[in-house]
């Protein structure tokens, strides 16, 4: 390869973790034709959307890759048309002249440059399919398409170092148990020089009511929605318990690697069977929720326990009056960010703002929101610093209408959204604080 | 010519046409669905699931939320050309004396029936011409489109100027076009009406038909196992208060 893609790609090595070897480079074209002939058979999504598509061009203006970037290929249904041309030419019925009148084209190395390209600059987000007549979610064939590239030995760098931690560590950030649990204890330290109680953080506690799943990042960068999240459930009386297996919400494998997805997911549920507890907790993560919310059960179903979100949890305690907010200590203009796959991917809209309501003086929307939310820029796990152009590219959308609200916080609460937003809003010289949810919850959570 | 043309081709295209695109179904109906791919806000029950569908088939709620512009092109064209598809199948078959039922006279009934597919007519080429000039005229659309883009929309303007012919200047009665379409359907055809005009729209149709199962048409089909995809209920595991 003469030039470097962005992403950087992940050597061959760190590929066994997923089970996949790198195909050489001549012979991509045919396996990658193998592979999709292989996709249609069991994806009926990817089949239909390449089918149904009249270009009418409704999604170009919805995107905000495209918005952000201005790059024709970046249109969600120029993005597809990538794809939809090689299944024009080989998969698609009828006489070879008529598929050539719907753009059929052979497939090359450069297709494949194109598809690693393009399908690393789409996040995920799935706003086109809010405005597709089609209803056509790029997103899966995004998805479906990095699956194809990982059987072809493509994955970025950063994606698959973060396999590979989670499979050796059981978190993304790769940190191992000891490192964990002496930041468990510093952080408990921390909890009684703040509060003068003993809240404590236990692990592996066989029996506990609550298996609460936080994201990697909260135990070490975002530690106050951590400590947060440890008052709520002290304030509120609940027995609770992280897993020593498993302290990540995040799933990447969703992004692009089904296997990996599936594993994970397998993970976390055998976690909460071996403790025995009575529901599992998901942390402030997007694409994690949807995940646990969408698929368990389809992967490990039927469970003997469900699976809620953290602010479903708090809502609860909230609405039973076990937990009380004085929104006095939330006085800053407050501004919400949907992470996609809480609002269209994971039905996770009107709870939080209920939360959100309880526990802050000034709320402000942004617009567009909910359903219509622009996504940070770093969904799908395009967090990697070589992509940082493309990146601040992608969150230009998001910036403008957090811009717009003049709020002095941006509450987040995503994994993703949290490391993505602070660099965006810096870079488009927004003026804002990014926090998750449990931070504010727990500045205005009465001890 | 006219043996071809008007008894044995409508045969063949009508066979490939109803072949084809019940092929092109159960091939999609074939293909599991792994996951729940709903996007929120999602309706709650198979009724609210029913309605999602209908108010996007009859309304384009979507285009509606994002381009008012293409909405109103789209809108229509596709609710002009449905007014044309049932005003042909209720005209021909009543002779233009469908609104005696609702107690017009012979007259009226015939001069409203002209009126309303009149009207139908300007619009669909309206709607159409709107579609055609979007799309020719901005780089962006043009960087989407292929060929048969254009084509389906030249096909179609083709088939609604053609019949706008028929309408204004060379006239072809409801009955001599009933009796016709009569003969095919009880496979013992009669002699095609003798006008240009009509066999030109004619085979017009039967060239649309025939491209229809292996073209972007088949949205017409598709769209409804796509949108199920992502409007379909989705039961929660856990009911919280």
């Amino acid at each position: 390869m003469s030039e470097v893609r962005i992403p950087y790609e992940a050597k061959e090595k760190d590929l066994k973790v997923m089970h996949v070897g790198a195909v050489p480079a001549e012979e991509r074209p045919k396996a990658a034709l193998e592979l999709l002939g292989e996709m249609l058979k069991y994806k009926r999504s990817l089949k239909l959307y390449l089918d149904v598509c009249t270009h009418c061009g409704a999604c170009a203006e919805q995107c905000h890759s495209y918005l952000g970037t201005k790059d024709p290929y970046n249109m969600p249904v120029a993005r597809v048309e990538l794809v939809r041309r090689v299944y024009k030419k080989f998969f698609a019925p009828g006489r070879s002249f008529l598929r050539a009148w719907e753009g059929a084209k052979d497939i090359d190395q450069e297709t494949i440059d194109l598809w690693y390209k393009y399908f690393y600059q789409c996040n995920q987000c799935r706003r086109c399919a809010i405005f597709c007549p089609k209803g056509i979610d790029t997103a899966e064939v995004t998805i479906a398409m990095r699956e194809l590239l990982a059987h072809l030995g493509l994955v970025t760098k950063f994606h698959a170092g973060i396999v590979k931690n989670m499979k050796t560590t059981g978190n993304n950030m790769g940190t191992p148990l000891p490192a964990i649990l002496d930041g468990i204890e510093f952080l408990e330290e921390e909890l009684k020089e703040e509060t003068g109680l003993d809240i404590k953080i236990p692990v592996d506690m066989e029996g506990a009511e609550v298996l609460f799943n936080p994201s990697s990042s909260d135990l070490f960068t975002n530690t106050d929605g951590f400590m947060s999240v440890a008052k709520i459930f002290h304030k509120a009386g609940v027995s609770w318990t992280l897993s020593s297996r498993i302290a990540e919400t995040a799933n990447f494998g969703l992004f692009f690697h089904e296997p990996t997805m599936r594993e994970h997911n397998m993970k976390l549920m055998n976690a909460g069977k071996d403790l025995g507890v009575k529901r599992i907790v998901a942390g402030e993560c997007g694409h994690g929720w949807r995940t646990w919310r969408m698929f368990t059960d389809t992967i490990n179903g039927p469970l003997p326990f469900p699976v809620v979100h953290l602010f479903e949890e708090v809502l609860d305690y909230m609405r039973d009056g076990r937990i009380q907010f004085d929104k006095t200590r939330n006085p800053e203009l407050i501004t919400y960010h949907d992470p996609c796959n809480y609002g269209r991917g994971g039905d996770l809209m009107d709870q939080p703002r209920e939360i959100l309501r309880a526990c802050v003086q000034n709320f402000v929307e942004t617009t567009p929101t909910k359903e219509y939310s622009y996504c940070c820029g770093g969904g799908s796990g395009i967090l990697m610093d070589e992509a940082m152009e493309i990146r601040m590219a992608l969150g230009q959308p998001k910036a403008e209408s957090v811009r717009a609200t003049g709020a002095e916080i941006l509450c987040a609460p995503c994994a993703i959204c949290k490391a993505q937003l602070p660099v965006v809003m810096n870079h488009h010289k927004v003026d804002v604080k990014v926090k998750g949810l449990s931070d504010l919850m727990g500045r205005a959570l009465i001890l | 010519m006219s043996v071809l043309f008007g008894w044995v081709l409508p045969y063949i295209v009508i066979i490939l046409f109803l072949g084809g695109m019940i092929h092109r179904m159960l091939m999609w109906a074939h293909v599991p669905v792994p996951f729940k791919l709903t996007v929120f806000p999602s309706p709650k029950t198979t009724g609210g699931a029913v309605a999602d569908l209908v108010k996007e088939t009859v309304g384009f709620r979507s285009l509606w939320r994002g381009n008012k512009g293409l909405w109103f092109g789209a809108w229509l064209f596709h609710i002009s050309l449905a007014m044309v598809i049932i005003g042909h199948a209720v005209g021909i078959y009543y002779s233009g004396h469908h609104f005696m039922m609702f107690g017009s006279t012979a007259e009226q009934s015939e001069h409203l029936s002209v009126v309303i597919g009149t009207y139908a007519g300007i619009a669909l080429l309206l709607g159409l011409l709107i579609l055609l000039i979007r799309r020719a005229s901005s780089p962006q659309l043009r960087f989407i489109s292929n060929f048969s883009d254009y084509l389906v929309l030249l096909l179609i303007l083709g088939i609604a100027m053609s019949g706008m012919y028929m309408r204004w200047f060379a006239d072809v009665p409801y009955s001599v076009v009933r009796s016709y379409l009569a003969g095919l359907l009880t496979l013992r055809p009669i002699a095609p009406p003798d006008n240009s005009a009509f066999m030109v729209h004619f085979t017009l149709v039967q060239l649309l038909l025939l491209y229809f199962p292996y073209s972007k048409l088949m949205h017409a089909c598709g769209l409804f196992f796509s949108r199920w995809l992502i409007t379909r209920p989705h039961e929660r595991q856990v009911i919280l208060k």
